[in-house]
């Protein structure tokens, strides 16, 4: 080995960049990632009011969605809770069943009334959700694998308690699904979920200003406050017009207010983006993973026991093998709403958007009388260019 | 500037003074440069880590990339398995490894895992990583930074070797009395440029050389520091130890006893490994081994077990490895600004938005952060405007005593002259503060006491204006003793 290397030392020069502001830049800043996805949905919606011959957008199709919305969107809320600290939850198909069974038992073979019926599913929920937090906050095993082992454990519990049979739930349960708020009372709360909204951006505009930010009172305020407020407005007409907001439907609206409002406006809510953005940065600034972890999958555990409610009603029984695949229609649900996977980014709002467009699409495509294969494929599709559109305008590979 | 074959070349500067950029530029981290570079000859230009090592030039840095699951000679031949009809030739493989590893003189056997390995043969292997690969220029990056002296003479032994093949070594080291060692030639950089370059002779003393060159610039422009009038004790550690987190490793701090009063700047100078960083980490209670000794804040005895004990001590944190353990990057300036706060602007359980942006804004303002609005992502600030927010960020939580690590690494210069002022105006504000840096005219600049830590003691201290950089530096190196 006789060769002789010699290198000579380049000069270096170091390269700024300068950020821009350009229109792609603004539209994917958080607060407006939401405005395209509504652009698609209205997309969707339109061209499927067309092949289907005006039957799509029609009262009794509307509410029949919202049916199938309801359970889609309500633990899409709650995975976006899991999933903004960077976590998962894959046992819903199974947990939401075993809630289901668990309700149908107590209301018909131990008799219990509506309320005790409620809460004694509710509980069990939660105790499943303290079962998962204390795995995976305690014992540090990954939420993926706790969550895979519920999937198929908690499966299992089901069918042995049923001996693999379809039990149903007493009549007065069935109310969760077939009940609906009178029409006065729904225009009532959605004008006051309206205000409520639009006040709270309000409120926001008028701190910005007082802290001397430039803030804009047309898109901090008007543009959001408009927006909602003709979504409530056509929710209006339609509940005044056909039999008011359906109990699913209100139950969705009260979970996203708050689950929505905890995410947005608490130390707590605030504390979950930051562990999901940088757990070691989050560790450092004080943060109290442990408690914010459990906390978080005893809501999601509650949200089992009300999609089990929900889930009973609207099947008026309690197959142990209901919900397969659940789980994983909630992750794109969130996902196509611009939750990351990786945690740290994420908005109830666009989650309970991305579930309301799957189901859309699914209930549109039935109503084509295209087999349910094909609806599959469609949704396949949506979620894969969902989140190619999403990454793209974020302009980078990935969070680093 | 040339490295020539079969010299072992030693590289010398302080922390900034561009090593690291040239050896990543040469190892093909960088791509992005102007001038050339020449291997046997031809210009060459990386623009990846293979095209370099295609060319023959490795980087063995300090932070090892092993695959702890994989087995020694899998690891070896990572990539480039020998083959048979499309699968590994085991055969190959361990007889080959075997070979290489008697090379190196290393007792180890073929399929052993690499996790097992100790440090110093997890680093022979990466060596012979490059070895086996007709390495022509190898780059090690502070080899010894964590192994044992026995560990290190053995290393030096097997550098000594890789010139009877052929091979250039470029060697980086904060250790200077290391080179006489192993080195014929010494390069000393500062600020970008090389300041001086010689060959080792017999009898000069290089270490005193090195150092001469390495410092030398005017602290006074660069420092405003403003003498400020020191309270009562901030913070008190008595016979303070830190186990080390691995097992059976000597404790990275053994016996410390340390004292910082308000309105002062405790300055501690280390190097790599001995054990400053860990201390303040462990003041912040984020370390991550078995803390034992006493600790009084305010005169109070005290314990900190995690970050949060210490938040509510008020004590503040700025990491030196900002974007893992300070920042959020992906998130904006505001949320980054009111993490550790966010109890304070909450009334009711919400978050009052009017307090937290008028406290955000007035530190946006007041310590000028260079941005288009507070809702900007971090990851569009320079290094010294992050280093603000992280500032913010404790300034917010109203702390008594703040723990600098590194505080102006990768901050610009007028940056870092701003962040100077905030110590000034923090110290005459009667704060406490405890700044471990490796930049050793900052300590010198800014520190009101100057500590020397080595091997996990505090070794020597002086009064502000006392230390040289050349005596500071002997005490770190552990040279005290030759040069005395």
């Amino acid at each position: 080995m006789t060769n002789s290397p010699s290198l000579v030392a380049p000069e270096v020069t170091s390269v700024s960049a300068t950020p821009r502001l350009t229109l792609a830049n603004i539209l994917s800043q958080s607060r407006f990632r939401l405005i395209p996805m509504i652009a698609v949905l209205i997309f969707i919606w339109i061209v499927l009011e067309m092949l289907t011959g005006g039957l799509f957008l029609s009262a009794r199709n509307l509410t029949n969605l919202s049916g199938q919305v309801a359970i889609t969107a309500v633990l899409a809320a709650g995975a976006v809770l899991v999933m903004v600290p960077g976590y998962i939850d894959l046992s819903l198909g199974a947990t939401v069943a075993a809630s289901a069974v668990v309700a149908a038992f107590a209301s018909t073979v131990y008799g219990f009334g509506f309320w005790p019926t409620v809460l004694v599913t509710i509980g069990f929920g939660v105790v499943l959700g303290f079962w998962h937090a204390y795995w995976i906050a305690w014992m540090h095993v990954p939420s993926f694998i706790v969550t895979l082992a519920s999937l198929l454990a908690i499966r299992g519990v089901s069918l042995v308690i049923t001996n693999a049979e379809t039990i149903s739930p007493s009549m007065d349960l069935l109310v969760i699904s077939d009940a609906s708020l009178p029409p006065l009372g729904s225009i009532v709360v959605l004008l006051g979920m309206w205000l409520i909204f639009s006040l709270l951006q309000w409120r926001e505009w008028r701190a910005q200003v007082s802290a001397g930010v430039p803030a804009s009172f047309k898109i901090l305020v008007l543009l959001p406050a408009v927006s909602v407020g003709a979504v409530s407005f056509l929710g209006m007409i339609i509940a005044a017009n056909y039999r008011g907001i359906p109990l699913p439907v209100a139950i969705v609206l009260a979970v996203v207010a708050i689950t929505g409002g905890v995410l947005r406006y608490t130390p707590f809510g605030r504390r979950l983006y930051a562990v999901g953005g940088n757990r070691q940065a989050a560790l450092l600034a004080g943060i109290d993973i442990r408690k914010h972890i459990t906390v978080v999958f005893a809501a999601m555990g509650a949200l089992y026991g009300v999609a089990g409610l929900m889930l009973v009603a609207r099947l008026s029984s309690a197959p142990p093998t209901a919900g397969q695949g659940l789980e994983l229609n909630v992750i794109a649900a969130a996902v196509i709403g611009g939750t990351s996977l990786m945690g740290g980014r994420g908005t109830v709002a666009g989650a309970v958007i991305g579930a309301v467009l799957m189901e859309s699409l699914a209930n549109g495509m039935s109503l084509m009388n295209l087999p349910s294969s094909y609806q599959s494929i469609a949704v396949g599709l949506v979620l894969l260019f969902a989140v190619y559109v999403d990454v793209r305008g974020r302009g980078s590979r990935g969070d680093d | 500037m040339t490295f020539e074959a079969g010299d072992v070349h030693a590289v010398a500067g302080e922390n900034g003074a561009g090593k690291s950029t040239l050896m990543k530029i040469l190892s093909g981290v960088i791509g992005d440069y102007d001038g050339t570079l020449e291997i046997d000859g031809t210009v060459r230009r990386f623009s990846s880590i293979r095209d370099a090592e295609r060319d023959g030039v490795f980087l063995v840095p300090q932070e090892l990339n092993i695959v702890p699951e994989l087995r020694v000679g899998e690891y070896l031949f990572l990539n480039r398995e020998p083959q048979r009809w499309g699968f590994v030739d085991s055969k190959t493989l361990w007889t080959d490894t075997a070979y290489w590893l008697d090379v190196f003189k290393l007792h180890v056997s073929p399929v052993a895992r690499m996790g097992d390995l100790s440090t110093h043969e997890q680093q022979l292997v990466s060596i012979g990583r490059a070895m086996t690969q007709g390495v022509k220029v190898l780059i090690l990056d502070e080899p010894t930074a964590s192994l044992t002296e026995r560990e290190t003479e053995l290393l030096f032994d097997r550098i000594a070797d890789l010139h009877l093949h052929g091979v250039t070594t470029i060697y980086i080291s904060h250790r200077l009395h290391e080179f006489e060692r192993i080195a014929n030639v010494v390069t000393v950089m500062r600020d970008g440029s090389i300041v001086d370059h010689f060959r080792l002779e017999r009898g000069g003393d290089t270490t005193r050389r090195v150092i001469h060159s390495m410092v030398g610039r005017n602290l006074v422009d660069m420092y405003p520091k403003v003498p400020t009038a020191v309270g009562a004790p901030m913070l008190e550690l008595e016979g303070y130890m830190l186990a080390n987190p691995e097992p059976k490793r000597q404790p990275t701090v053994r016996g410390v006893d340390l004292t910082i009063r308000a309105g002062e700047v405790v300055g501690i100078f280390g190097l790599l490994g001995s054990g400053a960083f860990a201390l303040a980490r462990s003041i912040f209670g984020a370390y991550s081994g078995a803390v034992t000794g006493k600790v009084k804040i305010k005169g109070v005895s005290t314990r900190i077990g995690n970050p949060r004990d210490a938040i509510r001590q008020g004590v503040a944190y700025l990491p030196a490895e900002r974007k893992r353990d300070g920042l959020i990057v992906a998130h904006s300036i505001e949320s980054n600004m009111a993490l550790a706060a966010l109890a304070r602007f909450s009334r009711n359980g919400f978050i009052d938005r009017r307090l937290e942006l008028q406290s955000i804004q007035q530190y946006v303002a007041s310590l000028r952060v260079k941005c288009h609005s507070a809702e900007q992502s971090i990851r569009e600030l320079s290094g010294g405007n992050q280093q603000k927010v992280v500032a913010a960020k404790w300034l917010l939580t109203d702390p008594e005593i703040f723990v600098l690590e590194e505080p102006t690494r990768g901050v610009d210069v007028n940056a870092r002259i701003e962040f100077y002022e905030l110590i000034n105006t923090l110290t005459s504000a009667g704060k406490a503060i405890l700044l471990v840096s490796t930049d050793l005219p900052e300590i010198l600049g800014m520190a009101d006491r100057i500590l020397v830590m080595c091997e996990g003691r505090i070794i020597r201290e002086w009064k502000r204006g006392e230390a040289t950089e050349e005596l500071v530096m002997i005490h770190a190196a552990g040279e005290h003793e030759v040069a005395a």
